[in-house]
Formats: C-alpha cells, sequence, structure tokens
C-alpha cells in the first residue's frame, strides 16, 4: 500500500506543470524515502530528476517499493480539479494498475477521489555521477525565465558564458544578437534576489533555448535557480521546492564539432 | 438598352409568368434582368399589354401602385389591384405617379408573403436606379411572419407642401425606405381612419376612371381585392416597422396589394433625381456609391471574365459552375492570348438572379478583343460572380462598401493564386532567395547553431 498526503496540492500542480510540458508520461517510483522522477524527453536532449522526500509529507507511507507509469497529460488534468488549498492524497495498491488522488477541501466538506489508470513504461535510469562543476551560478528564478525567453527571440541556442566577471547569456539570429551579463550581487540584501556565482574556471556552453524555456516552468515553484556548468558536460537547472525536494533538469549542450 | 436586349428580356419575363407562372414585380425584375428600375417598370407594362393582346384568353393578375395627394393635403403611396386603380386615382387631388407593381398568372398577387419574399431587402441593392433611404432596416423573419397573419388598416401620412409640388412633376420612381418609416411611425402615432377604409370606399363609391396603364382590364379583381387588401394591410402596418426579408429602402415591392404607404419621399422621374424632402446630397451620395460598387464589380468580372454566358435566366443550371473558383481560374488558362482585359465601363451592371442563386451575381461586362485582323472589338458579355451572404446582408452604404472590401481581397487572392500556380518556379525561388539568405546568415552569423546538439545519453550511462 502506499499512501502520501500533501497539505497542499499547489506542490503537486506545480510540479506537474513544470514536467507536463517536457515529458509525456514518466515512472514514479516511491519508497520510504520519498518519491524520485527520474526521464528524458523524447529527444533525449534533456533529463528530468525529481525527488520529493518522504519528510515532505503530513502522511507518508509506502510499503513496498513501487514504481507507478503515468500519463503526465492525464495527471494534469486530475490535478486542475484539485483547488490550490486542497489536501491531496495518492494512493495505490501493491501491484495495483490504478492510482487515486483524492482532494479534500480545507474544512473536509468536499472531499473528490480521481482514479487514473497506471502505464508499464520502460525503466531507463540513467547514473549520473556526482561532478565537481566548475561553474555554480544562483540568480533568482524569475530573473532566469525572462532571460531565456528574450533570448529565444534571436535564436534557436544561447550561450552561456561564466568568467570571473560574471555570467552572459547570449544569442545570435535574423534580427541580431542579444547579450545580457549578470555580475554578481554586491550587496545581499535578499538571498532570493541575489546572483551567486561561484567559479573555479571559466567555461562557455551552448544550449538549445527551447529546453531551457521548458525548464523554466518550474519558476513558481522556487525563487532561486542554480545553474551548474562544467566543459562538456550538461548543464544542470535545480530549482529547490521548500521543504520536500527539489527538480533537477539536465540539458545536453551544444558542442561544435573539431571538423568545422 | 437595345432592341435585341429589350426583346430577350421580353421573352425571358414571358416565360416567367406564363409559362413558370412567377409573380414578376418591377424590383425582381431590375434585379433578375439586371436592368433600370424604370425601364423593368415600363417593361412590365408593355408585357401586359402584349400578353392581353396576344391572348386574351389568359388572366393576368396585375398590382399597380399609386402615389398621390389626398385631399387633406396627405400624401400617399399604395398598392392596389387593378380595379382600385381607378378610384384610388380619383380620390386624390394629385397623383405622383402610378404603375404596375407586379404581374402573375391568374394568381391573386396580394399575397403578402409571397410578395415579401419576392422582393427581399437585400437585393434592393442590386436594383439599377432604385432610391433607397438610410432609414431603411430589415425585418426579421419572426415579425414577418407575425405580420402576414395580421391585418392592419393603411395608414396615411402627411405630407408638405414643398415635397407636393416637387412630387407632381415626376412619375415613376417612388422612394420605398422613407415611405415605410413614415409608415411605421404613422401606425403608431396618426392612424386616420379615413385612410384605413380608404381602399374599401374607393371601391364602392369612386366612379372608374381612366388608368394611367390601360392594359390593366382583369377579371378577377373584386374577388381579388378583398382578402388580399386585409391581408396586405396587416402586412404593411407591421412591415413598416421592421421586416426580416425586406428592407424600409424598398420595401414597397413588397407590399401588399392593397395599401398604402405614406410617403415623404421623393419621386424621381426617369433622368433627373428630384429629391424632395430628403436630402439630395444623400441620394447622391447612394448613386455615387452604387456607381463605384458596379466599378468595383466590374473589377471583379476579371476574375471571372472566361465565364461567357448567354442573359438567360435559369433557376438552377449554372450555379455549380459560377460558384467553382476553380473553374475560373481553369477558364482563365483557356483565355484566348489575343483578349483584353474587360473593361470596365458605366454600362456594367450587376445582377443578383434571385430566380437562380441569391448567392451568385451575374454582370455585363465590356470586353475587348482583338480579332484576326487586328481590330480591337468590344462586346458585352455576362459573367457570374458569386457573393456571399454578408455582403447581402448588410445594409445599402455599408454593403457597398464591404462587397467592394472583399472582392477586392478575392481578387487579390485570386491573383496571388494565380500566381502561386502560374510562377510556382519563381516564386519558389524568390522565397528561397529570401529565405536562404537569412539562412546563411544564421549560419555565419550565429556560432550558437554550429553545434551539434548532444544527447543525454552520451554523457549519463544507463545503470
Amino acid at each position: 500500500m502506499f499512501e502520501a498526503r500533501l497539505l497542499r496540492s499547489s506542490i503537486l500542480k506545480k510540479v506537474l506543470e513544470a514536467i507536463k510540458d517536457l515529458l509525456t508520461q514518466a515512472t514514479f517510483d516511491c519508497d520510504d524515502n520519498g518519491i524520485q522522477l527520474q526521464a528524458m524527453d523524447n529527444s533525449h536532449v534533456s533529463l528530468v530528476s525529481l525527488t520529493l522526500r518522504s519528510d515532505g509529507f503530513d502522511k507518508y507511507r509506502c510499503d513496498r517499493n513501487i514504481s507507478m507509469g503515468m500519463n503526465l497529460g492525464s495527471m494534469s488534468k486530475i490535478l486542475k480539479c484539485a483547488g490550490d488549498k486542497d489536501t491531496v492524497t495518492i494512493k495505490a495498491q501493491d501491484n495495483a494498475d490504478t492510482v487515486t488522488f483524492v482532494f479534500e477541501s480545507p474544512n473536509q466538506e468536499k472531499v473528490s477521489d480521481y482514479e487514473m489508470k497506471l502505464m508499464n513504461l520502460d525503466l531507463e535510469h540513467l547514473g549520473i555521477p556526482e561532478t565537481e562543476y566548475s561553474c555554480t551560478i544562483r540568480l533568482p528564478s524569475a530573473e532566469f525565465a525572462r532571460i531565456c525567453r528574450d533570448l529565444s527571440q534571436f535564436g534557436e541556442s544561447m550561450v552561456i558564458s561564466c568568467t570571473k566577471e560574471g555570467v552572459k547569456f547570449s544569442a545570435t539570429g535574423d534580427i541580431g544578437s542579444a547579450n545580457i551579463k549578470l555580475a554578481q550581487t554586491a550587496s545581499i540584501d535578499k538571498e532570493e534576489e541575489a546572483v551567486v556565482i561561484e567559479m573555479e574556471e571559466p567555461v562557455t556552453l551552448t544550449f538549445a533555448c527551447q529546453y531551457l524555456n521548458y525548464f523554466t516552468k518550474a519558476t513558481s515553484l522556487s525563487p532561486q535557480v542554480q545553474l551548474s556548468m562544467s566543459a562538456d558536460v550538461p548543464l544542470v537547472v535545480e530549482y529547490r521546492i521548500p521543504d520536500i525536494g527539489h527538480i533537477r533538469y539536465y540539458l545536453a549542450p551544444k558542442i561544435e564539432e573539431e571538423d568545422s | 438598352m437595345d432592341i435585341d436586349t429589350y426583346k430577350s428580356n421580353l421573352n425571358t419575363v414571358k416565360e416567367l409568368i406564363l409559362d413558370e407562372n412567377k409573380i414578376v414585380t418591377y424590383v425582381s425584375l431590375s434585379k433578375d434582368l439586371c436592368i433600370h428600375v424604370n425601364d423593368a417598370k415600363s417593361l412590365l407594362h408593355q408585357i401586359v399589354q402584349d400578353i392581353r393582346k396576344d391572348r386574351p384568353s389568359t388572366k393576368l393578375y396585375v398590382c399597380y401602385i399609386i402615389s398621390g395627394l389626398q385631399g387633406n393635403n396627405c400624401g400617399i403611396t399604395t398598392v392596389c389591384t387593378e380595379d382600385d386603380v381607378e378610384k384610388i386615382k380619383k380620390s386624390l387631388k394629385l397623383v405622383f405617379y402610378d404603375h404596375v407593381y407586379c404581374v402573375s398568372r391568374g394568381l391573386q398577387a396580394a399575397d403578402n408573403a409571397v410578395l415579401s419574399s419576392l422582393n427581399r431587402f437585400e437585393d434592393l441593392s442590386l436594383c439599377t436606379g432604385l432610391i433607397k433611404s438610410d432609414i431603411c432596416t430589415k425585418r426579421t423573419e419572426n415579425e414577418l411572419g407575425s405580420l402576414i397573419s395580421k391585418k392592419r388598416t393603411p395608414i396615411v401620412e402627411p405630407k408638405t407642401p414643398s415635397i407636393q409640388h416637387k412630387k407632381s412633376n415626376e412619375k415613376v420612381k417612388e422612394i420605398v425606405k422613407s415611405s415605410i418609416e413614415n409608415f411605421a411611425k404613422l401606425s403608431s402615432v396618426k392612424p386616420e381612419p379615413k385612410i384605413k377604409s380608404e381602399p374599401e370606399k374607393d371601391v364602392q363609391n369612386n366612379p372608374k376612371t381612366p388608368p394611367k396603364n390601360k392594359n390593366n382590364k382583369t377579371p378577377p379583381k373584386s374577388s381579388n381585392n378583398k382578402p388580399a387588401g386585409k391581408g396586405i394591410a396587416g402586412f404593411f402596418n407591421k412591415s413598416n416597422g421592421v421586416s426580416s426579408k425586406v428592407k424600409s429602402s424598398e420595401p414597397k415591392s413588397q407590399t401588399p396589394v392593397e395599401n398604402v404607404k405614406i410617403k415623404d419621399e421623393p419621386l424621381h422621374s426617369n433622368s433627373n433625381l428630384t429629391s424632395v424632402e430628403e436630402s439630395p446630397a444623400k441620394k447622391s451620395k447612394e448613386v455615387t456609391n452604387h456607381n463605384k460598387s458596379l466599378t468595383l464589380i466590374k473589377k471583379n468580372a476579371k476574375v471571372d471574365k472566361k465565364r461567357k454566358r448567354v442573359l438567360h435566366v435559369s433557376d438552377s443550371e449554372s450555379d455549380t459552375e459560377a460558384n467553382d473558383p476553380f473553374a475560373n481560374e481553369m477558364d482563365v488558362d483557356h483565355e484566348s492570348e489575343d483578349e483584353i482585359p474587360p473593361t470596365p465601363t458605366i454600362n456594367t451592371v450587376k445582377i443578383t438572379s434571385g430566380i437562380v442563386n441569391p448567392k451568385k451575381r451575374r454582370k455585363i461586362v465590356d470586353k475587348t478583343y482583338t480579332d484576326e485582323e487586328g481590330y480591337i472589338l468590344t462586346k458585352k458579355e455576362e459573367v457570374y460572380e458569386s457573393c456571399s451572404d454578408n455582403e447581402e446582408n448588410t445594409k445599402e452604404n455599408d454593403n457597398e462598401a464591404k462587397e467592394n472590401g472583399v472582392k477586392e481581397k478575392n481578387v487579390k487572392k485570386f491573383e496571388s493564386s494565380k500566381n502561386t500556380s502560374g510562377n510556382r518556379d519563381q516564386v519558389k525561388q524568390t522565397v528561397i532567395n529570401e529565405i536562404s539568405p537569412k539562412q546563411n546568415k544564421k549560419k555565419k552569423v550565429s556560432p550558437t547553431q554550429k553545434g551539434n546538439q548532444k544527447t543525454i545519453n552520451s554523457f549519463f550511462k544507463k545503470l
């Protein structure tokens, strides 16, 4: 028996919003530690890793490890039926082929449950090595979303260049070129609004704007986003979900071939 | 109108009346044959005479429309049966005009519903030379339906002396719209008992006077009048307010057999537009607008120029062809190289053949050709053009403007489609030329694009 109860359905709703554009279906792996999801997009350019710790739930019970393959579109439709302040409970029997979402209004006057069929999905878990990244940039998530949105108008790709002066986002296209430079914040009044750069060595990588824009769907989950880069490894875009976990996006860079 | 056209029109109308047993009004005639309303009136008159002469045994039901000034200086416009013409004229102090309103074979044309459905508001704008008031509005179907069943008395409208003078000189064209409006107003405000009873009284009391139209001598008159008059009266009153099919502008045509409309309107003679109460400016605007629309239609005719048809009013045949946009394109391809694009002329008239298909318009277009010897020949040819409902439904001015807009668009579309089909290669090339430099630029300019997108699998291995 699996049962996980969240006091606010809004967190789960935001999580779904953050991944449903990138993934159509995914497997939620539930164990004693919590719920984890790892999946690549269809083109295998990006990877999503979601962790919701068990201690972040109001009530969490997982008698046996269970993997629930879900259609994220269907799941999103169900979660849209929940109010933001509703309590959501995810229930599944061991070896069951369905999962049930129960939404309870704050005053308990309204209780609704939705049952969704589970899917058998091929598990393709990738081993993500622990990496010491050359650059780590923390900036307001809204700022990052704005940068991605603005630069995607100029070209399909964005160059993120981190130096000791700061971080530069640039794009070039038919209409011209765009450069956005962020310097490290001098005085940190509010940690959430700060731009913090930790750099061991300069890194410049090129990424597809489209995917970055998908990642920014998670902006509402966290006020800050952390970008981790090293040469010739995927970019990590991490949103920490307060009190419960995080969602990490991995994006493979575009690498210029030596021949050209 | 040359003699040939006149004769063919005459035959067409005869066929409509005698063979198809249709009710023909001068409005429908003007619209279907694409002729001036005045020509339509005289055509109807001629037909009545001809039929009665050639086929005395054939019973014709003829309605007249009469406008004049009553003893109390109130203007009145009424549609009546042949029998009542003289009585009504006698009762009038001054007759502005009277002419044939509609003709049908052996039918009692007094059926309001039939008349109202025959002369649709949308068609009024297609009648050349018809004067329509801006105030005219279209009545709803419900309104018409309910009106038909009600019997109402005729309404009289007071006329101003100034109007009378002007009107007195002119015949023929009536302005329906204003009369209709007035009608509505009067019905609620100034119903006069005298007038209401007018038709009946006239019939009984007035000795018959020689009608203008000598042609009108038909038997079924008296019997027809009663039912028609009541039904029509009712119809008229309501219709004055708002009619679904017929808009105020030319509602005269819709009308009722017996009754009376009161007018403030100006009469206009055959060639001169004498505006009476309504500002002449408005009329002139209407006329110019109309001309503009005609010109545009002519332009559009270019699109359809391949379609050459003999002027013939038929019920169904041409629909498919005329409505088929591809057919037009095909035709264009077949067009002789010698042909010079049709010259828009003022003579071009748009016709909506209500008989055939209300969404189709037949136009007469002047086309210029060069013959083998190098002479330039100009021929008048008819072309069909489909028009949308939207165009028809809008008010006259709006109509014209919209029609123009829509047609221009159509022409543009057509031209563009022509281009794409005919010069595809060129278009493609130009497109490529336009795009390729950009793409090249992209590749050159943005180093970003150079990179190959790697996949996650190349970095992370499966467990």
